[in-house]
């Protein structure tokens, strides 16, 4: 009981001359000092990081988004030059469709023209009748067909949606 | 005496460096807490401006992309409507020639009754019995184009409805410069329908 009381009273004496000793002290405050100057170092040199690292995000978002506009540019003009083609066909088509018209509004007038002979009306004016609307029928078909190409391009081009991919690249690039 | 002279300006000397570093000390935390503030701000300020560079880089490439479907939709519906109108006219003159046909008909059942020929007379009864199943396949034919026609106008419906949609979009959804475009459409529409009114 002796000898723990002795022991207690000499670590308690050793600390009170540790606690007097100054060189202790300014060991612990230079150490705190170059912590902090040392801390101060790392936040300088990652404020810099941050400083290029946002740099490069602002870059990285107007990159992404002229390639995005150059995209759609060309998405755009892909379909353009489709509408164009498709309709320098349907013009086509449209000129020939007024000689028919032209034709027959002639050869409608012909049918009920009482001056002309029953067989020559009936035979060759009312063949002709037929195999133009025929005809009529034929490219209306074709123009169909050509509009219904029209229709699933414009629609293609409608619904494609770059600018959703475009906010999924940058929701990626904020959670960098 | 000179010891306690020496170890007194040791003992002030000891004081007067612990005090500097004390100070020393105070200084470079007090820099370091600065700084740690100055770096959160930085955070913050910059997490601010990318998120508003990339709000509005997202509003200026919604607004091209929908002023660029909005205008590939007008053209698109402008040209399926030029083709419904130019079906409506051929759908007419089919119809025109059906009619004439009709009352080629009707003067040639006239021209028999009339006719005093008995060979003509015949030829033409075969003639006019040919005539119904002429006047059919022709109105076949018609039906089809009308069919064809119906096509053409619920596409050019549904290009219509999408590019309604993407007026509306753009003016919701592209902030002021969206707003600005709307407004300017609409008042070209108003100038449009004043110069075709007056």
């Amino acid at each position: 009981m002796k000898s723990v009381g002795n022991n207690i009273s000499a670590v308690n004496v050793m600390d009170f001359v540790n606690a007097l000793n100054p060189m202790e002290y300014i060991d612990n405050i230079v150490n705190n000092i170059l912590n902090y100057q040392e801390e101060s170092k790392l936040i300088d040199a990652k404020l810099r990081e941050l400083e290029i690292k946002t740099e490069f995000s602002h870059h990285k978002v107007d990159c992404l988004y002229k390639l995005e506009v150059k995209k759609i540019k060309e998405s755009a003009k892909h379909y353009h030059d489709g509408l164009k083609v498709f309709s320098k066909e349907l013009n086509a088509v449209s000129l020939d469709k007024n000689q028919v018209y032209k034709t027959l509004v002639i050869l409608n007038e012909k049918l009920n023209d009482e001056s002309i002979s029953v067989e020559i009306r009936f035979g060759t004016v009312l063949t002709a009748i037929e195999n133009l609307t025929s005809k009529l029928v034929d490219m209306s078909e074709i123009n169909h067909i050509k509009l219904n190409m029209v229709f699933n391009l414009t629609m293609s081009e409608l619904n494609r949606n770059s600018v959703v991919s475009l906010e999924y690249k940058f929701n990626k690039l904020i959670e960098e | 005496m000179l010891p306690i002279i020496i170890a007194g300006g040791v003992v002030v000397g000891g004081i007067a460096i612990i005090a500097a570093l004390f100070e020393e000390e105070e200084k470079q935390a007090s820099n370091w807490k600065s700084k740690q503030k100055t770096l959160n701000h930085s955070i913050y300020c910059h997490e601010k401006r990318l998120k508003k560079h990339i709000k509005k880089a997202k509003k200026k490439a919604a607004f091209y992309e929908l002023n660029n479907k909005y205008y590939a939709s007008v053209q698109g519906g402008n040209l399926l409507f030029k083709e419904l109108a130019e079906a409506t006219v051929s759908i007419d003159e089919v119809y025109k020639s059906i009619r004439c046909i009709k009352k080629a008909k009707s003067n040639l059942y006239f021209a028999i009754k009339k006719e005093k020929n008995y060979q003509k007379k015949k030829d033409m009864i075969q003639l006019l019995k040919i005539m119904p199943d002429k006047i059919n396949n022709m109105y076949l034919d018609f039906y089809k184009m009308k069919d064809e026609k119906k096509c053409i106008l619920n596409h050019l419906r549904e290009i219509n409805n999408m590019t309604h949609e993407f007026k509306l979009k753009i003016r919701d959804n592209t902030g002021r410069k969206g707003r600005d475009w709307f407004e300017q459409l609409e008042l070209r529409k108003l100038e449009r329908q004043i110069l075709t009114f007056n």
